[in-house]
C-alpha cells in the first residue's frame, strides 16, 4: 500500500509538467494577443509602439520555448507572474480567494454524501414503494434543473419571502446554507441514482443469495457485504463529482456574491488575464490529482481485488 | 413494442422545435421591441405572460429563446460527432503510436471536469456564443472519441468489414459505410442523454456573462436580466428557468428510454481505455 502511494505521488510531477505545457501552449494558440490584452487591462491605447514595448517587457518577443522555460522556472517557486488586471501576484490573489471555494465545495460534497447515499439505499431496499418513487422523482428533477436558477428560487423563498437566511454576501455560517444546497443539488441527484442502481444490483446478485441460503442474517448481508461492494461505483462517481462541484462553485460564488475564486476567474477570462488563467488551471490540476489519489486509496480499500499496480 | 411515453416525449420535443422555427408566426411581437411606457405589465390578452423591465413581451422572448438553446446544443453535437468520428477512427484503425498519443491526450482532458475545461477554452478563445459552443464541444470530445474508438476496435474485426477490406475497399470508405452507421446509432443515443447536460452548461456560461450577451433573447440571459427584480417580479425569472428545466427534462427522459430500450452500455469509454 505504501509503495503504491509513493508511486502515485511521484507520478504527480510528470503529470503537472505535461498539463503546464499544454495549458501554456493552448493559451498561446488562441486568437488573442497577450500584449494587447495587457494594454487594454491597463487602459493604455494599443498603438504599435506601446505593443512593442509591452512585448519586450512581458518577454513575449522571445522564442516560444524560452518563454515557457521562464514561466516554468517561476511556476516551480509558485511565482506565476503578475495579473494583467490587478498588477498583483496572480498566485497570491488566487490563494487569497481559494479557501472559500474549497470550503463550499467540501461542504457541498458532505451534503451530497449525506443526502444521496441513504436515499439511494432507501430507494433500492424499498424498490417500487412510494419512497422509491419520491427518490426517483427527486433525482429526475435534480438532474434537469439549472443550478443557478435553483439558487435564485432558494433566495426568493428563504431570504426574501420567509426572511430566515441571508440572500447574498457573507454574514456568517448561515450564508453558506443556500449556496451549498444550490451546489449540491445536481450531484446529489446523480449519485442517488448510482447508489440505488448499484445497491439493487448487489441485493439481487448470486453471492447475496448464497449468503441467504447459508442462513446469514439479513442485516449482516446488507451491512457487511452489499453495502461495501455497492459503494465502489459510488466512490468513483463521488471523485468525479468533486471536480464538477468546484466548477459549479464558480457559478454559485458569482450568484451569491461569495468571496471565492469565481468572480475573479470569470473576470480574468473576460479580460484575457493569462497569468491568472494559467495559475488557476495549475492550481485546479493539483487539487484534482490529490482528490483522485484519495479516491483511489479508498477504492483499493473497498475492493482488494484490484492490485495496487493496475490502477496507476 | 409501442412505447407511448416515448411517443409523447417526442411530440413534446417536436412542439418545442416547431415553435422555435415558426416563432414569428406564433407571436406578433419582436423579442427586441422595447416599450418603456409598458414595463412590468401583468398578464393580459395582449401580453400573455406580461412584459419585462424594458417592456419587452416575455412570451415572445421565451419562444425566441428556445432557438438559441436548441441551435447551440445542435451545433455542439454536430462538432462532437464529426470530430470524434475522425479522431476515434484514426486511433482505432491506425493503432500504434498515433493511437497512443491521442489516448494519452484524452487521458489528460478527462482528468478535468467539463465545466473547468470549458472555462479554460473560453479563456483561450474569448467570450461569445460561438466560442462557448466550441469550448463545450472540445470538453466532451475526449469522451466521445474514446467511445468511437472502442466501436471501431469492435467493428473492424467483424467479418463483413474484413471481407470488404480483402476486396480492397479504401479505409475511408470502410469508415463511412460500416463504422459511421454503428457510431451514429450507438453514440447518437448516448448523445441525447448529454444534450440536456450541455444545455445547462450553455445557460450557466451565459449566466456568468461568458456566452450569449444581452440583449439577445436566451433563457440564461433572461434569468440574469430578471435577477435585480427578483423581489417584486419573481415570475420573470421563473418562466425562463422552467423552459430550461422542461427542455432538459425531455432530452434526459428520451435519452434514458432509448438507452434502456436498445441496451446501450454507458461506460463504454472506460472498457478499452487502457
Amino acid at each position: 500500500m505504501i509503495s503504491f502511494i509513493i508511486k502515485r505521488v511521484l507520478l504527480i510531477i510528470p503529470i503537472m509538467f505535461v498539463v503546464s505545457f499544454l495549458v501554456f501552449t493552448i493559451l498561446r494558440l488562441g486568437p488573442v494577443d497577450p500584449a494587447q490584452a495587457y494594454l487594454l487591462n491597463s487602459r493604455i491605447p494599443p498603438t504599435e509602439e506601446a505593443l512593442k514595448v509591452t512585448r519586450a517587457e512581458l518577454g513575449l518577443d522571445k522564442p516560444f520555448f524560452t518563454q515557457y522555460a521562464i514561466w516554468l522556472k517561476g511556476a516551480v517557486t509558485l511565482d506565476f507572474g503578475l495579473s494583467y488586471m490587478t498588477k498583483r501576484d496572480a498566485f497570491g490573489d488566487l490563494i487569497y480567494y481559494f479557501p472559500t471555494t474549497l470550503k463550499i465545495t467540501f461542504l457541498a460534497m458532505i451534503m451530497v454524501i449525506i443526502v444521496s447515499i441513504p436515499l439511494g439505499i432507501l430507494g433500492a431496499v424499498k424498490k417500487d414503494s412510494i419512497a422509491d418513487k419520491i427518490v426517483k422523482l427527486f433525482s429526475f428533477i435534480g438532474v434537469s434543473t439549472p443550478s443557478f436558477w435553483f439558487g435564485f428560487l432558494l433566495i426568493y423563498l428563504f431570504a426574501l419571502k420567509l426572511n430566515i437566511l441571508p440572500p447574498f454576501g457573507f454574514e456568517g455560517v448561515s450564508s453558506y446554507i443556500l449556496p451549498i444546497l444550490t451546489l449540491g443539488l445536481m450531484s446529489s441527484a446523480i449519485n442517488m441514482r448510482i447508489t440505488r442502481t448499484s445497491f439493487l444490483e448487489h441485493i439481487t446478485s448470486r453471492s447475496t443469495k448464497y449468503l441467504k441460503i447459508q442462513g446469514v442474517s439479513n442485516n449482516t448481508i446488507m451491512g457487511k457485504y452489499v453495502l461495501k461492494n455497492s459503494m465502489i461505483p459510488v466512490v468513483t462517481s463521488l471523485g468525479m463529482h468533486f471536480g464538477e462541484l468546484i466548477g459549479g462553485a464558480v457559478v454559485v460564488e458569482v450568484l451569491f456574491a461569495l468571496p471565492g475564486v469565481g468572480r475573479y476567474v470569470v473576470s480574468s477570462i473576460i479580460n484575457h488575464d493569462y497569468p491568472v488563467i494559467q495559475c488557476f488551471m495549475i492550481l485546479m490540476t493539483a487539487v484534482f490529482i490529490i482528490v483522485n489519489l484519495i479516491i483511489d486509496i479508498i477504492y483499493v480499500y473497498l475492493n482488494p481485488k484490484i492490485k495496487y499496480g493496475s490502477i496507476i | 413494442m409501442k412505447d407511448k411515453k416515448l411517443i409523447f416525449l417526442f411530440i413534446m420535443l417536436g412542439v418545442i422545435i416547431l415553435s422555435a422555427i415558426f416563432a414569428p408566426l406564433i407571436t406578433p411581437y419582436s423579442p427586441y421591441d422595447i416599450d418603456l411606457s409598458n414595463r412590468f405589465a401583468s398578464i393580459s390578452s395582449s401580453h400573455i405572460l406580461g412584459t419585462d423591465h424594458l417592456g419587452r413581451d416575455v412570451f415572445t422572448r421565451l419562444i425566441y429563446g428556445s432557438r438559441m438553446s436548441l441551435i447551440s446544443v445542435l451545433a455542439i453535437m454536430v462538432i462532437i460527432l464529426v470530430l470524434s468520428l475522425i479522431i476515434g477512427s484514426a486511433a482505432g484503425f491506425q493503432g500504434g503510436k498515433l493511437d497512443n498519443v491521442l489516448m494519452r491526450i484524452s487521458d489528460v482532458m478527462l482528468t478535468f471536469p467539463t465545466f473547468i475545461l470549458a472555462l479554460f477554452f473560453i479563456g483561450v478563445l474569448g467570450v461569445g456564443l460561438i466560442n462557448v459552443i466550441i469550448a463545450i464541444a472540445f470538453t466532451h470530445l475526449a469522451w466521445y472519441s474514446r467511445i468511437v474508438r472502442s466501436i471501431v476496435l469492435e467493428t473492424k474485426e467483424k467479418n463483413y468489414v474484413l471481407a470488404s477490406k480483402c476486396m480492397g475497399t479504401p479505409k475511408l470508405k470502410i469508415v463511412i459505410k460500416h463504422i459511421m452507421p454503428q457510431v451514429l446509432s450507438q453514440v447518437g443515443i448516448l448523445a441525447t442523454l448529454d444534450l440536456g447536460h450541455m444545455m445547462l452548461h450553455v445557460a450557466g456560461l451565459s449566466f456568468l456573462g461568458l456566452g450569449v450577451q444581452a440583449p439577445v433573447a436566451e433563457w440564461g440571459v433572461m434569468i440574469n436580466d430578471a435577477a435585480p427584480f427578483i423581489r417584486q417580479h419573481p415570475e420573470l425569472m421563473i418562466y425562463p428557468g422552467l423552459c430550461i428545466f422542461i427542455t432538459v427534462a425531455i432530452f434526459n427522459s428520451i435519452g434514458e428510454r432509448l438507452k434502456d430500450r436498445y441496451k446501450i452500455k454507458e461506460d463504454r469509454s472506460k472498457e478499452s481505455a487502457v
